[in-house]
């Protein structure tokens, strides 16, 4: 059985009269331990898409399994728990809180099974060992956008939505950020990642794309 | 976790945490001295209407209401023991039974007063107020018989054939109580040879319902039946210049508390209102990474603990500083008001949990509030 299996999803938008259709008939299954990205012009749905398989924005038609769940038809705890305990996500703002330093940003995530010094040691494989105490306002753009995917694996989800993770990065952050990505998936991890450009994880991927809502297969990359 | 969350959320957002500080604080001195305000205004009041005197005369059945006027003495009297029938009714209280008489003391003329302590509704113990306390077996004159009969406090006076010592010398009053001879009821009842006997009961109206149009009516209908054909004279002004003087207390308090409270609730909803507008994202972050409406609901609302607490101890002392410093300019003939010490727990308590109540709206609305729709749109 597939990992996740999107069935036929659509999302429609509606403020007065004007409607915008983000996703229409959507489907897609991605295996696990399977790196699938999603590319599209911006406005194109993706992190539509991305919110649908996360849990945290319940599609107009079509249903969303994970794990062999569907996850719109549970209450809205059984979604925390969903989201606490399979998915990880990275959104494309790192969305730290200002108010806390690197390592409480990660812990904020943690639903009692990392310790603390597991939360290091994800710092520390992110080359962030030194600035588990730094805010992050002192933190550069790269490196929040590193604490952010660190907050999103520390409780080892199976799935990792990443929602355009090396935007605004440099070379090479985007290739750090992509590389963390890839050892994520090659370790057994599920990622479905949304870019808009041609940059990818650097393991075997399959890419998919985006138009007007609309999913088209590209086929599979080999890794690099 | 949570509470290290909220200290350093408190932390960062210092300036915020100090706004509210600073509402709860005003917050809870203004709903103290408000109080206190009341209260004080209430004792105020009490002490005005007890100026009024008593407004109720229950007289014996068939007196004859033209000679009472003119000698200030019932022809009629009454048994002693229906006294206590009449503390179960709900018109009158502070009942003073009382036998009183025309005497002449050295030639001079005098009325015989003799009275008993106030007899209360249900048999509820309250300070007596308007009884002229008289120790048994002497006398307490009033001022113009006391200058008639050249006595003073101490001095022996013969009262019908008795001798009895002057316990003090009221005050002029500028009624017939100057040419009054107190004595206890039970001296009055021996010296009159009239044991167990009453020929007056001087109460309090109770309070009237705003628009009672006739309370005569309403007395009589409730002491009928303990004495019947009992004569009833209400002492119309005094008695309606105290409803209306406690009607005024009661309205202005009704206005006022929940006004100060509404107000400081208003100010901490605004303020929380704020507050979760600026952290709309963290609580979309929240959902995201699976923390429960249970938990963000603590996070949110668990920072108003620590203002709140703070806020009321800021409150307390500067309400008590407020209270030194105004209230003897707010309130006249040496009126005080006080804070009770035992309020700091009641405020310790109710700071928090009204700062709490006040924002759970703001955060029950934050908390329902879809959080791909913010976390998409920054």
């Amino acid at each position: 059985m597939p990992m996740i299996q999107i069935q036929s999803v659509s999302r429609r938008f509606q403020r007065g009269s004007q409607v915008v259709d983000a996703l229409v008939d959507c489907s897609m299954d991605v295996e696990q331990g399977e790196c699938v990205v999603v590319r599209g012009p911006s406005g194109s749905g993706k992190t539509t898409l991305l919110m649908a398989v996360g849990g945290l924005l319940r599609p107009t038609s079509g249903s969303v399994i994970v794990e062999g769940r569907p996850i719109w038809e549970g209450s809205e705890a059984s979604r925390a728990v969903y989201r606490s305990n399979t998915v990880g996500f990275v959104f494309q703002d790192p969305h730290l809180l200002p108010w806390l330093n690197a390592r409480d940003n990660i812990a904020i995530a943690v639903q009692g099974r990392a310790s603390m010094g597991e939360i290091d040691q994800c710092l520390e494989g992110l080359g962030l060992g030194d600035r588990a105490e730094h805010l992050p306002g002192e933190l550069s753009t790269g490196e929040r956008r590193r604490v952010a995917l660190a907050r999103a694996l520390v409780n080892k989800p199976a799935v990792l939505l990443a929602d355009e993770p090396i935007s605004h990065l440099d070379q090479e952050s985007a290739a750090s950020v992509l590389q963390i990505l890839s050892s994520w998936c090659i370790e057994g991890g599920t990622v479905v990642m949304v870019n808009h450009g041609e940059q990818s994880p650097p393991c075997k991927h399959r890419f998919m794309d985006l138009l007007e809502g609309r999913l088209h297969d590209q086929g599979r990359a080999e890794a690099r | 976790m949570l509470l290290r969350l909220v200290i350093s959320e408190l932390r960062h957002r210092w300036s915020g945490a100090a706004l509210g500080l600073i509402m709860i604080a005003v917050a809870t001195s203004t709903v103290l001295l408000v109080a206190m305000l009341a209260e004080s205004g209430e004792r105020q009041t009490r002490r005005i209407q007890r100026d009024i005197g008593l407004n109720v005369i229950i007289l014996p059945p068939g007196t004859d209401i033209d000679e009472y006027w003119m000698t200030g003495v019932a022809t009629g009297s009454m048994q002693a023991d229906v006294m206590d029938r009449l503390v179960d009714q709900d018109v009158a209280n502070r009942l003073v039974p009382m036998l009183k008489q025309s005497i002449e003391i050295n030639g001079h003329q005098a009325m015989l007063v003799g009275l008993e302590d106030e007899w209360y509704r249900r048999n509820r113990t309250m300070p007596d107020v308007f009884t002229t306390e008289v120790p048994l077996g002497s006398v307490v004159l009033g001022s113009a018989i006391a200058r008639s009969l050249g006595a003073g406090q101490g001095d022996v006076v013969q009262v019908l054939g008795e001798s009895m010592n002057v316990d003090r010398v009221l005050a002029s009053t500028g009624t017939r109580e100057d040419v009054a001879v107190h004595v206890t009821l039970a001296d009055a009842q021996q010296l009159l040879d009239q044991a167990s006997t009453l020929n007056e009961i001087q109460a309090i109206e109770c309070h009237c319902a705003p628009g009672e149009t006739d309370p005569l009516g309403r007395l009589r209908t409730a002491l009928d039946p303990i004495i019947p054909g009992v004569t009833i004279i209400r002492r119309e002004a005094a008695a309606n210049a105290r409803l209306q003087q406690r009607h005024q207390a009661e309205r202005v308090l009704a206005v006022t508390s929940p006004l100060a409270l509404l107000l400081c609730a208003g100010l901490v909803a605004a303020l929380a209102t704020m507050n979760m507008r600026e952290r709309r994202v963290e609580i979309g972050l929240l959902h995201a990474v699976g923390r429960s409406g249970g938990f963000i609901g603590m996070l949110l609302l668990g920072r108003w603990i620590p203002i709140g607490l703070l806020g009321a101890v800021l409150g307390w002392v500067l309400a008590m500083a407020c209270v030194t410093f105004i209230s003897p300019g707010l309130l006249p003939n040496g009126g005080q008001m006080a804070i009770p010490v035992s309020t700091f727990t009641f405020v310790l308590v109710l700071a928090p949990a009204g700062a709490i109540s006040a924002s759970a709206v703001p955060v029950a609305f934050a908390l329902r509030r879809d959080p791909a729709e913010v976390l998409r749109s920054i």
